[in-house]
C-alpha cells in the first residue's frame, strides 16, 4: 500500500541514483571517455528540460480547461527544431567559436561585450525563473500532498498543513546541494556539465515513460480505447472549447518558439552543452518527437480525469490521481517519480544556467571594478567565481522558495509558466536582431530589452499578484483610476486576452525601440567588429578578430591574468600549447595580437566575455581597432556581389567593343588592300604609257637619220600616251576629290530624262562600232531633279560604255530603261554579258576594280570609272547599285530623288 | 538534392508547417467529424506534427555534416591544454 513515507524513500533513493548516474559520468568523462555522454541522443534528452513538472502534471490542466491550445506550447519548439539549420546552427556555431557561457554571455558579447547588457539580461533571467522554480517546487509538494491526502499517511508524522512548506524547503535544500556538487565542480572553458547531462538524460526518460505508461492505462485499462475515450461526453466539452484557433493559439506557439531559444536553461543545454553541432541533426526530428510523445496521451487523460474523477478535482493532478483512485500503487510511484524528474532538471539546469550568469555578469564586474585588491593570486578569480556561483545557487534556490511560500495560498503560480515565457521572450529582438542585423547596437537592444520588461512587469506580472500584495482596483480601475493605464487593458485595449495584450504591447515596445534607436545610434568599433563576427560566423573565424584589434601586453602580466581565472595547470597548459603553435621552443608564447585574442576567448569561456575584455583589457598596453580593415570585411559580401554585377557589364561591353574592332580591323585590312592595289594599279598604268614614251622619245632621240613619217608617227604615239596618262592622272585626281568631298558643284533642277535620251545619242556611235543592238525604254518622261547636267551625263555614258564595252556576248544587246518609281528616278542599264561574279558585286565599285577582273584581260581603262560613278551619284543624294542577277548579264541601276515628275509616261 | 534544396526543403517545411497549424486553416478543421475514433482536429494537429517529424528526419540526413566536431574534451581541469592541441 503506498503511502507519503514510501514515497519519501523512493524519491530519496531516485536522487541517490541520479547522484549515482551524475558522479560516474562526471568520473568517466574527466578521464576521457566521453562515449554515451556526448552521443545526439543523450544531447536531445537533455534538451527535453523543456518539459518541466508544468507539462508533467500542467499540461493535462491546461487541456482540461482550454482542450487543443496545450498543444501550443509544444509546436513552437517543433517549429524551431524542424528549422535548426537556420537558427540554432548559427546560435550553436557563435557559442562553440566565442565560448559563450550563457545567453547573457552572448548578447552582451554580440553588443560589443557590454556590460550593462549582461547584466540587464542577467536581471531578467533570474526575475523571470523564480517563480519558474517556484512551480517546480510547488508542483513537486503539490504531488506529495495529494498522495498524503489520499492514503490519509503523514509524511514523517507531519501535520498536512505543513507539509508544503518544509517539503518545499528540503526539496530546495535538496536540489541546491546536487546543483552545487555536480554544476559547480570547475570553471571549464566550454561550461560543459557532463554528469549533470547524464542525470537530466535519464530523467527525461523517466518522466518520458512515466507519462506513457499512465497514458496507456488510462486510455486502454480506464477508458477502454481511443474511439471510447473520445466518445466519453466530456471530450467534446474539452474539444469544443470557445475559440481556441483565435489569436492566443498564434500567441502562444510564438511564444513557446521564443522560449525555447530565449530561456536560460534552453541556452544552457542546447547551446552552451552541446558539444557537436552535428548532434542537431539528430535533435532536429528527435526533441519533435519526444515532444509528440509526452503530449500524445494528455487530451485523454484529461478527458477520462475530467468524466471519472469526483467534480471539483483539481486538474493539474489528474495524472497522479487516476491511477491512485484505480488502486495502482506502482504506477502512480512512477507518475510520482516522472513528476519529481521533470521538476528537479528543470530546476538543477535553471540554477546552474543563472549562477553562471549571475557570477559572470554580476560579480565579476563588481569586484572588477572594486578598488585593486593585493596582487592577485594563482587562481584567485576561479575560486571566487566557484564560490559565487555556490552561492548564488544557493540564493536562486532560497528566492524560489521564499516565492513559493509567499504564493502558496494563491493560484498565480498555474500562470507562472507562460509568464516566465513571456519575460524571456524579451530576448528575442536583440538576440534574433544582432544574429542578422550590422546595424543592430547596443543601446538599441538595451533599451528595447528595458521597456520590454517594465511593461511585461506592468501588464502581465503585475495582475499575476491580485488578490496579494496587489489590490483588485489597481487592476479593475487603473493606476489613480487613470483606466487608460489599467494595466491588462493598455490604452483602451478592452476586451483583448491578458497574454495577448502583454505580449503586444511589452514586444511591440521592445522591437520598436530596438530597431529605432539602433537606427540612429552609431556602432562603436567594437560592437561593429562583433556584429561581424557574429553574423558572418560562417564565414569569419574567430582567430578574424585579430586581424582588426591591435593590442600588446606583457606576456608576465598575461600569465598572471590566466592563472587567476584558469588556475596554475590550465594556464601552463595553454600557453605552452600556444608556443608550440607557434613554433616557438620556448614556454611561453609571443604575446601577439592573435594569442591575447585567443586568451580573452578562452577566459570569456569562464568569465563571459564582457568580464574576460575588462580584465584582458587591464593589462594591455596599448589597444587600437582597425576600423578600415573592419569596415572591409563588413563589406566583403556586398562588393563581391557589386564586383561580379560590374565584371558581368564590362565583360558583356568589352564583347561588343570586341565585336566592333574586329570589324573595324576587317574593313582596315580590306582598305589596307585596296590601297596596295590601287597603289600598284596605279604605278601599272602610270608605267605601261611612260615605257612606250621614253622607249620612242629614245628612238627619236638617238635615231637622227628617222624619215619625217616615222618620226611623226612616233610623237604621235608619244602624244597619244601622254594623253593616256593625263586622263588617268585626271580620273584619279577626280575621284579623290570626290570622295573628299572637295569639288563644289551647284545642284541645279535638270531633266533627267533628256540628258539619258542625249547620253544614248552619244554613245550611239560606239554601240553602232561594237555592233551592240541598244533598245531604249523611256517610261518616264520630263522628270526633273537636283543634279549637275554635265556630270549626270558623265554617269549614264559610263554606264553604257561600260556595257558596251565588257559584252562579249556573240549577240551583244543592251537595254536601257527609265522610270519613276517611289518618288525616285531608276534608270536601269541591262546588258547580256558575262555578269559579274557574285564575289566581286561590291568590288567592281571600288578603284581598278578592273583588276580583279582577270577573267576580262582585253577590258581596257583604268577600272575607276564605276567609282567615280558611284561618288558623283552620291554627291547627287543618289545611288548607283547593280541589282540581283536576272538571267544572263549584269544590270546597273541608277537612282535619284525626283523633284517634280511632270508626267509618268508608264500610267 | 544538394546541399542548398536541402536546405531550402527545410525552409519549406517549417514556414509551411507554421502555416498550416495556424489560423486562419487550422480552424477549418476544427468541426464535429470524427476520423479512426477521434476528432478531425485532433489527427489533423497531430498528424501534421508527425509529418514535420518525419520530414525533419529525412531532410536532416542528407545534410553534409561540418567540420564543427570539437575534439574530445578531457577532463575540465586540464581541458584547456590538451583542447588546444587537438586543433
Amino acid at each position: 500500500m503506498l503511502s507519503a513515507n514510501i514515497v519519501l524513500f523512493t524519491a530519496l533513493a531516485y536522487v541517490a541514483l541520479l547522484f549515482l548516474v551524475a558522479f560516474v559520468s562526471d568520473t568517466r568523462a574527466r578521464k576521457g571517455w566521453l562515449g554515451l555522454v556526448r552521443s545526439p541522443v543523450v544531447y536531445t534528452l537533455s534538451i527535453s528540460v523543456y518539459c518541466t513538472s508544468w507539462t508533467f502534471y500542467g499540461a493535462v490542466g491546461s487541456a482540461a480547461r482550454s482542450g487543443l491550445e496545450f498543444a501550443t506550447i509544444y509546436l513552437g519548439p517543433t517549429l524551431v527544431f524542424v528549422g535548426w539549420w537556420f537558427l540554432l546552427r548559427k546560435l550553436v556555431r557563435i557559442g562553440r567559436i566565442h565560448r559563450t557561457s550563457s545567453i547573457g554571455d552572448l548578447i552582451s558579447s554580440r553588443y560589443g561585450k557590454s556590460t550593462s547588457l549582461a547584466v540587464l539580461v542577467t536581471l531578467i533571467a533570474v526575475v523571470g525563473t523564480t517563480p519558474y522554480i517556484a512551480l517546480q517546487l510547488k508542483a513537486v509538494t503539490a504531488s506529495f500532498q495529494v498522495i498524503a491526502d489520499a492514503t490519509n499517511t503523514s509524511l514523517l508524522g507531519m501535520p498536512t498543513r505543513e507539509l508544503d512548506v518544509r517539503t518545499g524547503f528540503w526539496i530546495a535544500a535538496g536540489m541546491a546541494v546536487f546543483t552545487i556538487l555536480f554544476g559547480t565542480r570547475n570553471i571549464d572553458a566550454n561550461e560543459h556539465h557532463h554528469g549533470v547531462v547524464a542525470a537530466i538524460a535519464l530523467e527525461a526518460l523517466v518522466k518520458l515513460f512515466a507519462l506513457l505508461a499512465v497514458g496507456l492505462y488510462v486510455v486502454f485499462s480506464i477508458g477502454g480505447g481511443v474511439a471510447e475515450v473520445f466518445r466519453l461526453p466530456t471530450a467534446a466539452a474539452v474539444l469544443q472549447g470557445p475559440e481556441t484557433f483565435g489569436t492566443r493559439w498564434v500567441a502562444l506557439t510564438f511564444l513557446s518558439a521564443a522560449a525555447i531559444v530565449c530561456l536560460p536553461r534552453q541556452f544552457q543545454i542546447t547551446v552552451v552543452e552541446n558539444a557537436d553541432e552535428g548532434h542537431l541533426r539528430t535533435a532536429g526530428w528527435l526533441f519533435p518527437l519526444y515532444l509528440f510523445l509526452i503530449s500524445l496521451f494528455t487530451l485523454p487523460i484529461a478527458i477520462v480525469g475530467l468524466a471519472t474523477l469526483p467534480a471539483g478535482s483539481n486538474p493539474d493532478m489528474f495524472v497522479l490521481t487516476l491511477p491512485m483512485l484505480h488502486d495502482q500503487s506502482a504506477l502512480a510511484l512512477l507518475v510520482f517519480i516522472g513528476g519529481f524528474s521533470s521538476a528537479t532538471s528543470m530546476v538543477i539546469v535553471a540554477s546552474i544556467a543563472l549562477s553562471i550568469m549571475v557570477s559572470n555578469h554580476i560579480v565579476m564586474p563588481i569586484v572588477l571594478r572594486l578598488p585593486r585588491r593585493s596582487v592577485g593570486v594563482s587562481g584567485d578569480v576561479k575560486k571566487l567565481l566557484l564560490v559565487s556561483r555556490r552561492i548564488s545557487i544557493g540564493v536562486i534556490l532560497l528566492l524560489g522558495f521564499a516565492y513559493f511560500v509567499a504564493s502558496a495560498r494563491s493560484d498565480a503560480l498555474a500562470a507562472m509558466g507562460l509568464i516566465a515565457f513571456a519575460g524571456v521572450a524579451q530576448f528575442l529582438p536583440s538576440l534574433i536582431g544582432g544574429l542578422y542585423w550590422h546595424q543592430a547596437s547596443k543601446s538599441g537592444a538595451f533599451s528595447g530589452l528595458l521597456a520590454g520588461v517594465l511593461v511585461w512587469g506592468y501588464t502581465l506580472l503585475l495582475p499575476s499578484f491580485e488578490g496579494g500584495p496587489v489590490s483588485a482596483s489597481l487592476i479593475n480601475d487603473g493606476p489613480w483610476g487613470i483606466t487608460a493605464l489599467r494595466p491588462q487593458a493598455l490604452f483602451g485595449a478592452d476586451g483583448v486576452d491578458p497574454l495577448v495584450h502583454s505580449l503586444f504591447w511589452s514586444l511591440g515596445l521592445n522591437l520598436a525601440l530596438f530597431v529605432l534607436v539602433s537606427l540612429f545610434r552609431d556602432l562603436k568599433p567594437l560592437e561593429r567588429l562583433q556584429a561581424t563576427l557574429f553574423i558572418d560566423v560562417f564565414r569569419n573565424p574567430a582567430d578574424n578578430e585579430s586581424r582588426f584589434i591591435r593590442r600588446s601586453a606583457a606576456i608576465d602580466d598575461l600569465y598572471i591574468l590566466a592563472q587567476r581565472i584558469l588556475g596554475t595547470d590550465q594556464a601552463q597548459r595553454l600557453f605552452q600549447d600556444f608556443a608550440r603553435r607557434q613554433g616557438s621552443r620556448d614556454d611561453l608564447p609571443q604575446p601577439d595580437t592573435e594569442f591575447i585574442a585567443h586568451l580573452e576567448r578562452q577566459l570569456a569561456g569562464g568569465i563571459g566575455a564582457a568580464s574576460a575584455r575588462v580584465m584582458v583589457s587591464q593589462v594591455i598596453t596599448g589597444e587600437t581597432i582597425s576600423l578600415d580593415e573592419l569596415m572591409r570585411l563588413v563589406d566583403e559580401t556586398q562588393q563581391v556581389i557589386e564586383y561580379s554585377q560590374q565584371l558581368e557589364h564590362k565583360s558583356q561591353q568589352l564583347q561588343i567593343t570586341a565585336g566592333q574592332l574586329r570589324e573595324a580591323n576587317e574593313r582596315l585590312k580590306t582598305l589596307d588592300a585596296q590601297k596596295d592595289d590601287f597603289l600598284s594599279q596605279v604605278s601599272h598604268e602610270v608605267r605601261t604609257p611612260m615605257a612606250s614614251i621614253r622607249s620612242f622619245s629614245e628612238i627619236l632621240l638617238s635615231n637622227q637619220d628617222l624619215s619625217t613619217d616615222q618620226s611623226m608617227r612616233f610623237l604621235d604615239i608619244i602624244h597619244t600616251e601622254t594623253l593616256r596618262l593625263t586622263r588617268l592622272l585626271d580620273e584619279i585626281l577626280d575621284l579623290s576629290h570626290l570622295e573628299r568631298g572637295e569639288l563644289t558643284w551647284t545642284l541645279e533642277p535638270v531633266d533627267a530624262s533628256a540628258i539619258l535620251r542625249r547620253a544614248v545619242e552619244t554613245c550611239q556611235g560606239m554601240a553602232d562600232g561594237a555592233e551592240v543592238d541598244v533598245e531604249v525604254d523611256c517610261r518616264a518622261d520630263d522628270v526633273e531633279v537636283f543634279a549637275h547636267r554635265d556630270r549626270l551625263s558623265q554617269v549614264f555614258i559610263n554606264l553604257i560604255s561600260n556595257a558596251i564595252k565588257h559584252n562579249t556576248d556573240d549577240a551583244p544587246r543592251l537595254r536601257i530603261v527609265s522610270s519613276v518609281l517611289d518618288g525616285r528616278f531608276i534608270v536601269d542599264v541591262q546588258d547580256n554579258g558575262p555578269g559579274i561574279a557574285p564575289a566581286d558585286r561590291e568590288r567592281i565599285f571600288t578603284k581598278f576594280s578592273r583588276a580583279w577582273t582577270t577573267a576580262r584581260p582585253t577590258a581596257t581603262g583604268a577600272g575607276l570609272g564605276l567609282a567615280i560613278t558611284r561618288a558623283i551619284l552620291r554627291r547627287m543624294n543618289g545611288t548607283l547599285d547593280l541589282l540581283p542577277s536576272m538571267g544572263a548579264g549584269a544590270c546597273f541601276r541608277v537612282a535619284l530623288p525626283v523633284r517634280r515628275a511632270a508626267a509618268d509616261v508608264s500610267k | 538534392m544538394s546541399r542548398h534544396s536541402t536546405r531550402d526543403a527545410i525552409l519549406v517545411a517549417t514556414v509551411f508547417g507554421a502555416i498550416l497549424l495556424m489560423p486562419p486553416i487550422i480552424p477549418f478543421f476544427d468541426r464535429p467529424v470524427s476520423l479512426f475514433g477521434m476528432p478531425l482536429i485532433v489527427v489533423y494537429v497531430f498528424g501534421i506534427w508527425l509529418a514535420l517529424i518525419g520530414l525533419s528526419w529525412r531532410l536532416s540526413r542528407q545534410l553534409p555534416v561540418e567540420g564543427t566536431r570539437e575534439p574530445i574534451v578531457p577532463p575540465a581541469i586540464d581541458d584547456a591544454g590538451r583542447h588546444e592541441k587537438a586543433d
